[in-house]
This record gives structure tokens, C-alpha cells and sequence, in this order.
């Protein structure tokens, strides 16, 4: 009954904030904010963001512009419900790299594109206990976010279009193009505890070219301070050096390109570039003193990042009226690990305190031709692409890695050296098919891939949508997917000491792997269906809801660390002088399910200002169904291992962004509520409760192309609560309420607590 | 129950008051309203006429215009399937799909009294009149003027303010 007499008093204020276009000027029209649309989930041109087949999600430079943020990273987990990028440290490569994930699932079952072409992922492996364990992502900061249009995020499987990797979604970063303005930016902020001192300045040029061409030239350079948020080191004899719990130093310079030049015919020549170089320091667990450093020491990890990409291509129209588009993409991104202030322990007094630990490198190159044409009821597309991937790691120097190796991170050794390269072939066909002044339509993708070293793969997807009423749509759609090995999971190999013992990470094809039951891994397979509709009333009303189901088979994940529980693994452990040994196995059968329900909504208000509210909820659940080779992860500690993949991340999460707009002032105000989760330390797990955060930017125009603005990201210093219960010892110094590490690696907000910013931009 | 039928009623009845495809509409509407800014040198018909070169919107245009006029004209709407279809027009819309035909359009109506309109990339410079295109959220104007004047056309100086011109005085 209540609900009845809100919606009768609700309903009308809606409906009168839509406009009768017929009656407004032309300069209104002019002014008048168009639909947003999205190229991603579909080969056949862009589509109104109301009416696509599968949830897709779009954020645009200027919303980008108010939430005040710098990375990429940040700003996908600032507006998209069940985006998780939690901030490590103490974790060697992971606290460089930033994870992040979709819907609670693994951070390479996301695929990034940029202008809709597939961006290589990091060199990097996570391989200690974070989000993320085992997987290597797509280094999400190597991109200036001045250079970013718009990002298009596709919540749906789409394997079947895109191929490998695209099984939780699909993140498009569109960049600039032709019409924004040339702008320069300042950025400056800090920590409420008083470090984290973040400078940023960053500008974007643009040439127009003839034909509504375009050079786009984006440049930005950021210094990041580290932030410091360890507990007490209840050791004996604890180094006064402390661990660095927080946010890594950087300092990092980016580039990017975005042409289009089109020719006098229909052709156009277009061009993409992306440059990233990154210089990163975190530190490792310190070391506590003894006879030979008195003052113990701590080992600083240092990761030199340098990441670029390529993009050359054209595309057309033939006579027949088919659209054709072909390029290259080639990228590469190489990490050099250093680690200084340290000591190899056997090397005694002879000892370097600098090291040159090795370097990971990954390239790809990979090569598309698209065909598209609409004919009176079928809009099809097809293609081919052929890929190439390579993975090298490069060993250190030999005081990095020998007996004890480097403290803080043992350099990559000889034997661990790889320069592994695989091909793979994809041909695929799309079609949207229209029913009935196209109320319906259906929509299917097959996409037949064959990869070097694993073998081939036919996968499919079929989406139906149904415009019940020009504002009621649904959609339903079902499809199977793929993950291939990473080659990084199949050629990585490391050794390091901790703790006196010998621990290694050995290739599947190993012997020391092979003494385990080892196999060659396959791709990992999936199955999605989702349904879901969209309701909308004029432009100021919309709401999506989508149930969304996820099944994975084969899942690929890094064993716990094994020890000989016969005479030949033994054997074999002595052989290769370690102690305990881990793989890369296909060991599990997961399912994921959940729904999202957004809800935007925009009111004028007479006095002619505006208030935009955005509300969004994800809720996911992943579920370890079964297991293919439980040795794999039995051992050691495997329910750290296990519960990871099913409570590690928040299982739900909601986003409520209010946008207040009045004269020269501009305020963003963002809630953020990350659900709970939970991490096991030692076979038991530790809950880590529910967090409200809040974001406010509040910008003034001081001309028509000056803006100056404060804000701050958890403005009310939030930080999850330390572990309950765990306590720190002397035998057990790292993780506890009192210890190095208060704070759960998992959490989904960090635990640096407030930044507070102020920023100008000047568009000229 | 009855109460939630007619909330459902209401819901649905309301949506459909204000259905329409927004960023189609704007295009067309823009079209209409712009050539209100434009004379037509010894333009003596009866109704002013919009051609529509392959047809990308079904009946929009009929639905925008309906009983609407421009230069205290009625609109009369006709649809061809090729240029050599057509007779007397003010302007000719031609969609993004006939981008490839261009050349050949505007060659058959060199210098005729006729406003052509698209949404084709690089339009006004490769010798359309009025180029409509959609930029950061919103849609712009870009009019190539030489062709204008070539054409007989006169466009008001507060359209020119409103619009990215291109060939701005190259008779």
C-alpha cells in the first residue's frame, strides 16, 4: 500500500523531467547531453547503452574527470560494483602490479581492450598469497587516464567474440578521438596520516587533420610517496628498520598516442600508442639484527616497469557496401626486479647490498582482419586474428641467487631463464538477426581458435533481447568461453629461501612437477548464461537488473607448496636441492553467480541546477564445486588456498554517487560499501567486517576553461579492522592485530586511509 | 492487487508517453531547426521538401515533422533509393551507409539549390554543406560555407556562430 501512494507521487516527478525536444531552440538541442552508447559486446557497430544484448557499463571522461582520480585502477572500483582492486605490499612483484577483478572471480578471467583491441597483460605472475594468486592482469596504471574518452565495461562472457580470457567481462578503454579540447592538469594530495604525497601533472594535445581527423598527444608524469601503516615487530632483536605496509614509492611517466587520418576515399589510417615507464619500491619483511648487522636491515624490492603498445591499422568501405578493418597491435611489457639494502646471508661480509634479481618480459603481437555488413534484417560480421606470445625471464646476477640467494627476493636463476613463444589462429563470425520492426533480436558468435600449444577450441554465444515497450527490455544470453594457459603459467620457475628452507615453483613439464602428478595444463573452459532487463523512463530514469551465472572447468591455479610424501619425490626434491616444490595445475571446477542492479537517475531542478544519482549494487558467489587433482592443493596449507578463491573478495558491494550541479560549483559525493570477506592464516580464517567509505570532489569554474577543485578519496579515514583474534609472536611476527602486518592483504579499499587532493585543470 | 495492476498501468503508460530513440531524434530535429537559419534563393514551391536518400530511420522523420513547417512551409518528406531519383528538394539527408556513393551524390547535384545534411565523417570538407556529428555527449554543426553560397544558400550569421565552419569565404 505504502509503496503504491510513493510510486503515485514518485511517477510524476520523474515524467516531468522529460523534455519535449520539439519545443526547445536549436541552441538547446545543441546543449543537450545525447545518449551514451558502446561499441563492446558487438562487432556490428555501437549501440544505445539501454539496448544492449548483455550488461554493458560506460563511464566517461568527465565523469572521470569529478571523482578526482589518478589511476585507472582507482577509478574503475570508484564507479563499478564487484570491480576489486585491493593495494598489497610485502607481496614482491603484486605490490607493483595492482590486481584487480570482475565479479569475484580470477584477475585473468578479464579481458582488456583498448579501441577494441586486445592489450597485452603484465609480465608479472602473482605467485605470493594475494587476490589474484597465480594469474598474471593487465597492468591497468601503464594508461594516463587524461588520455581515456571513455571505458566501456562488458559484464557478460564473451569468449566467443573476443576469444581467450574474456570469461568474467570485457573492459574497452576508448581514447580520445577528435572534438575534446587541449588541457593541462595538476594534481596534488596526501595522506591524512601525513605520507602518501602524491604530485601528478599531466596535459593532452590535440591537431585536427582533415576529414574531422586527428593527432592526440597525452602526456602525464606522477610521484607517488609510499604509505606506512605496519603494527609492531615483536621480534627479538627486530631491525629499528621497519617493514613498509602500505602503498610502493613511484614514480612513473606515461604517453599516449591516438590518430586517425582519413584518406579522400573512404579508408582511414588510425593509430594508437601507449608508453608506460614506471619506477616502483616496496620493501619485504625486515630482517632482524645479528652479529653482522647490528641494526638488522631491510630488503628494498625495486621493479622497473616499461610497458608500451602499438596499434597500426585502416579501415574501409567496399563498393559492395562491406566494411572491412585491419591492424596490428604489438606489445610488450618487461619488469626488472633490483632489490638493495640487502644481503645474501652465505656470502658473509663478501656480500653486495645491491642486486640485479632478473627480469620478466612478455611480448604480443597480434593481427586482425574484420569484415562487417548490414543486410535488411541480418547485420553479420566475421574475422580472423593470429596472435603471437612470447615469455622470457632473464636471470641475475649470481649473488642474487646463489645458496641463500638476495633476502627480500632471490633473483631468478640460470635454470629458470625461459624464452617460450606460442601462436594461435582464431576465425569467428558474428550475427544479429531482427525480428518484428526489430523488437526482437537474436544474436550469435561462434569463434574457432587454435593455440600452439594446447590445441583448439570452438566456442559460442547466443543473446536474445526483446523490446516489450520502447522502455522495457529484456535480454537473456548464453554462452561457452575459454582461458588459455598463460605462458607465464606454463614456463615460470623460481626458487627462494625463506625461513631456512628451500622453496621452488617449477614448470608442469618438470621433473620435480612431474614426481607430483604434474600434467600439461589445458585451457581452463566456461559456461555463462544471464538474464536480465533494463527500464527506463525518458532520459532521466533507468534501471538494470542482471542475474548472471558463471560455470569453470579446469580452473588453473599455483599449488601450495608441496613436500615429498614418498621416497621418489623425495628422490627427486633432494635432486634439485629443495625442500618443497609447487606447480601450475588445472586442479579446480569453480561456479560463480550473482546479479546487479543499477539505477541512474537525473532531476532539473528550476533554479535550473542539476542532481544526478547513481546507485549500483553487485552480489556475487563463487563456489569450488569440485576438485581434478586435490594432491595439488592438499598439501601444505591448502584451505588458505581454497578459501581464498571463494571468500577473499567482498561478496557483495554497492556504489551510491550523487552529482550536484549548480552555477560555477560542481560537487561529487560517492558511497562505497565493500562487503565482507575473510582470510585464513594458518587453517584458520579471520573475518574482516563490511566498510563504508566516502568520496567527495567538489570543483569551482573559475572561467569557462579554469577549474580548481578539493576533495578527497575515504574522507572519513577508514580502514578495515586488523585481524581479530590473531596474535602476533615472536615465532609468528608477520600477520596479527599487534604484528608487521594488522591489516588483511585482501581488502577490497586498502588500509592507507584518507587522501585529501586539490587539483586544477586549464583547457586551452 | 488492483491497486498494483494500475501502479503497473501507470509505470508502463507513462514510459510510453516519452519513448523515442533520443540521439535519432536529435539529429533529425537538429536538421529541421537549422534550416529554419537558411534561404533558399527563388524558392516559389508550396511546401518545403526534405529528400531522404536510403531511408536509416523508418518513420522518424515522418514522426518529427508531422504537421510541423519551415519558412512558414508545410514539410513534405520524400524517400529515394538513389540519387538519380531525385527532383526538387531543399535538402537531401544522406545517411553514413551511402559514405562510399559521396563522390557520385554530390557530383549530381553540383551547384543545385539543395542543402545536403549527413552524419558522414569529414562531410563538409569533402564538399557536403551541413555535417552533423556527435562529440563528448553532445551534437554538433559543422558547415562548409563556399559550398553554401555555391548552392544559392543564405545562412544566417547566428547558425555560422552556433556551427564549426569550414571554407569559411572561398567562393
Amino acid at each position: 500500500m505504502k509503496l503504491y501512494y510513493i510510486a503515485c507521487i514518485l511517477i510524476p516527478l520523474l515524467n516531468i523531467q522529460a523534455d519535449d525536444l520539439n519545443d526547445i531552440s536549436l541552441e538547446d538541442l545543441l546543449n543537450t547531453e545525447t545518449e551514451l552508447k558502446a561499441d563492446v559486446g558487438s562487432r556490428n557497430g555501437s549501440r544505445n547503452l539501454l539496448e544492449t544484448p548483455a550488461p554493458v557499463d560506460v563511464i566517461t571522461y568527465k565523469q572521470i574527470e569529478k571523482s578526482g582520480l589518478t589511476s585507472l585502477n582507482d577509478v574503475l572500483r570508484y564507479f563499478v560494483s564487484g570491480f576489486n582492486s585491493p593495494e598489497t605490499s610485502v607481496a614482491d612483484g603484486t605490490d607493483h602490479v595492482r590486481v584487480f577483478t570482475l565479479r569475484g572471480m580470477g584477475s585473468d578471467q578479464v579481458l582488456v581492450l583498448i579501441n577494441g583491441k586486445r592489450l597485452h597483460t603484465s609480465a608479472l605472475l602473482n605467485v605470493n598469497g594475494t587476490i589474484g594468486r597465480g594469474s598474471s592482469n593487465v597492468d591497468l596504471d601503464t594508461i594516463a587516464v587524461n588520455s581515456i574518452d571513455k571505458i566501456e565495461i562488458l559484464r557478460d562472457g564473451a569468449a566467443a567474440q573476443y576469444g581467450s580470457d574474456a570469461i568474467a567481462g570485457v573492459i574497452n578503454i576508448i581514447l580520445k578521438g577528435d572534438g575534446h579540447k587541449n588541457n593541462i592538469n595538476f594534481h596534488t594530495g596526501i595522506r591524512s596520516k601525513g605520507d602518501g604525497k602524491k604530485v601528478q601533472s599531466d596535459m593532452f594535445i590535440t591537431k585536427k587533420l582533415d576529414y574531422d581527423g586527428f593527432v592526440n598527444i597525452s602526456l602525464m608524469a606522477q610521484s607517488q610517496e609510499q604509505t606506512q601503516r605496519t603494527g609492531t615487530d615483536v621480534r627479538k632483536n627486530a631491525s629499528s628498520k621497519l617493514t613498509h605496509v602500505g602503498i610502493p614509492d613511484a614514480k612513473s611517466f606515461a604517453f599516449v598516442l591516438n590518430s586517425e587520418i582519413p584518406l579522400e576515399n573512404t579508408t582511414t589510417l588510425y593509430a594508437n600508442g601507449i608508453f608506460n615507464y614506471r619506477d616502483s619500491k616496496s620493501s619485504a619483511f625486515s630482517r632482524v639484527s645479528d652479529e653482522e648487522h647490528p641494526d638488522g636491515f631491510l630488503p628494498i624490492i625495486n621493479a622497473t616497469i616499461l610497458d608500451y603498445s602499438a596499434t597500426f591499422g585502416a579501415n574501409g568501405e567496399l563498393s559492395n557496401g562491406y566494411y572491412w578493418d585491419i591492424s596490428n597491435v604489438y606489445g610488450s611489457d618487461t619488469i626488472k626486479f633490483n632489490v638493495s639494502g640487502s644481503y645474501n646471508y652465505d656470502l658473509g661480509t663478501d656480500s653486495p647490498t645491491y642486486f640485479n634479481n632478473g627480469s620478466l618480459i612478455f611480448i604480443q603481437d597480434t593481427i586482425n582482419i574484420d569484415i562487417k555488413k548490414s543486410f535488411s534484417n541480418i547485420d553479420l560480421a566475421f574475422g580472423t586474428e593470429y596472435r603471437y606470445e612470447n615469455y622470457q625471464i632473464k636471470s641475475g646476477d649470481e649473488a642474487s641467487y646463489i645458496l641463500s640467494g638476495s633476502q627480500g627476493f632471490a633473483g631468478y636463476r640460470p635454470e629458470n631463464e625461459t624464452d617460450s613463444s606460442r601462436n594461435n589462429y582464431a576465425l569467428y563470425i558474428d550475427s544479429i538477426y531482427h525480428f518484428q520492426n526489430k523488437k526482437i533480436s537474436l544474436e550469435n558468435a561462434l569463434r574457432y581458435e587454435n593455440y600452439s600449444d594446447f590445441g583448439d577450441t570452438t566456442n559460442v554465444k547466443l543473446l536474445l533481447t526483446y523490446q516489450f515497450l520502447e522502455e522495457l527490455f529484456f535480454r537473456v544470453s548464453t554462452s561457452t568461453g575459454f582461458r588459455a594457459p598463460s605462458l607465464a603459467q606454463s614456463h615460470y620457475s623460481h626458487t627462494s629461501t625463506f625461513g631456512g628452507l628451500v622453496k621452488g615453483t617449477f614448470t608442469p613439464d618438470h621433473p620435480v612437477s612431474q614426481a607430483f602428478g604434474a600434467k600439461d595444463l589445458k585451457a581452463e573452459k566456461s559456461k555463462h548464461f544471464s538474464v536480465g532487463s533494463v527500464y527506463h523512463i525518458g532520459d532521466n530514469f533507468n534501471m538494470m537488473l542482471d542475474y548472471f551465472y558463471t560455470d569453470v572447468d579446469d580452473k588453473i591455479v599455483l599449488s601450495s607448496n608441496l613436500v615429498a610424501t614418498n621416497d621418489e619425490q623425495k628422490a627427486v626434491l633432494d635432486a634439485y636441492g629443495v625442500s618443497e616444490a609447487r606447480f601450475f595445475t588445472n586442479a579446480l571446477n569453480t561456479e560463480t553467480q550473482g546479479i546487479d542492479l543499477k539505477i541512474n537517475y537525473k532531476y532539473l531542478l528550476k533554479d535550473n541546477s542539476q542532481l544526478d544519482f547513481s546507485f549500483w549494487y553487485n552480489y556475487n558467489k563463487t563456489k569450488i564445486v569440485s576438485y581434478n587433482n586435490k594432491s595439488s592443493t592438499n598439501n601444505a596449507n591448502p584451505y588458505e588456498q581454497l578459501d581464498v578463491i571463494e571468500n577473499g573478495q567482498p561478496k557483495d558491494s554497492v556504489h551510491f554517487l550523487i552529482n550536484y550541479k549548480k552555477n560555477k560549483f560542481d560537487t561529487t559525493l560517492n558511497f562505497n560499501r565493500y562487503g565482507s570477506y575473510q582470510q585464513v592464516i594458518d587453517n584458520q580464517a579471520y573475518k574482516f567486517k563490511a566498510q563504508l567509505t566516502t568520496d567527495l570532489d567538489i570543483s569551482y569554474k573559475m572561467t569557462n576553461d579554469i577549474d580548481i577543485a578539493i576533495g578527497g578519496n575515504n574522507i572519513f579515514d577508514v580502514v578495515p579492522n586488523k585481524w581479530n583474534g590473531l596474535v602476533a609472536t615472536q615465532e609468528d611476527p608477520f600477520y596479527g592485530y599487534n604484528g608487521i602486518k594488522p591489516y588483511s592483504r585482501y581488502s577490497p579499499f586498502g588500509y592507507s586511509g584518507a587522501y585529501y587532493y586539490i587539483r586544477m585543470s586549464i583547457k586551452f | 492487487m488492483y491497486k498494483k495492476i494500475l501502479l503497473i498501468i501507470l509505470f508502463v503508460c507513462i514510459g510510453v508517453l516519452e519513448a523515442y530513440d533520443k540521439n535519432d531524434k536529435l539529429e533529425i530535429l537538429i536538421m529541421g531547426k537549422a534550416s529554419k537559419y537558411i534561404k533558399w534563393k527563388d524558392d516559389n514551391s508550396k511546401n518545403f521538401t526534405i529528400t531522404i536518400l536510403n531511408n536509416p530511420y523508418e518513420n522518424l522523420f515522418e514522426e518529427t515533422f508531422s504537421n510541423k513547417k519551415i519558412n512558414k512551409k508545410p514539410i513534405k518528406i520524400k524517400y529515394i533509393n538513389d540519387v538519380d531519383e531525385l527532383n526538387t528538394t531543399n535538402v537531401l539527408y544522406i545517411p553514413i551507409s551511402d559514405k562510399k556513393n559521396l563522390p557520385k551524390i554530390l557530383k549530381k547535384i553540383k551547384n543545385k539549390d539543395i542543402l545536403t545534411v549527413s552524419k558522414i565523417k569529414g562531410f563538409a570538407q569533402r564538399g557536403g554543406i551541413m555535417q552533423i556529428y556527435f562529440l563528448t555527449q553532445k551534437v554538433k554543426l559543422k558547415i562548409n560555407l563556399n559550398k553554401s553560397l555555391k548552392n544559392n544558400l543564405k545562412i544566417s550569421s547566428s547558425l555560422l556562430k552556433i556551427s564549426d565552419v569550414v571554407n569559411r569565404g572561398k567562393k
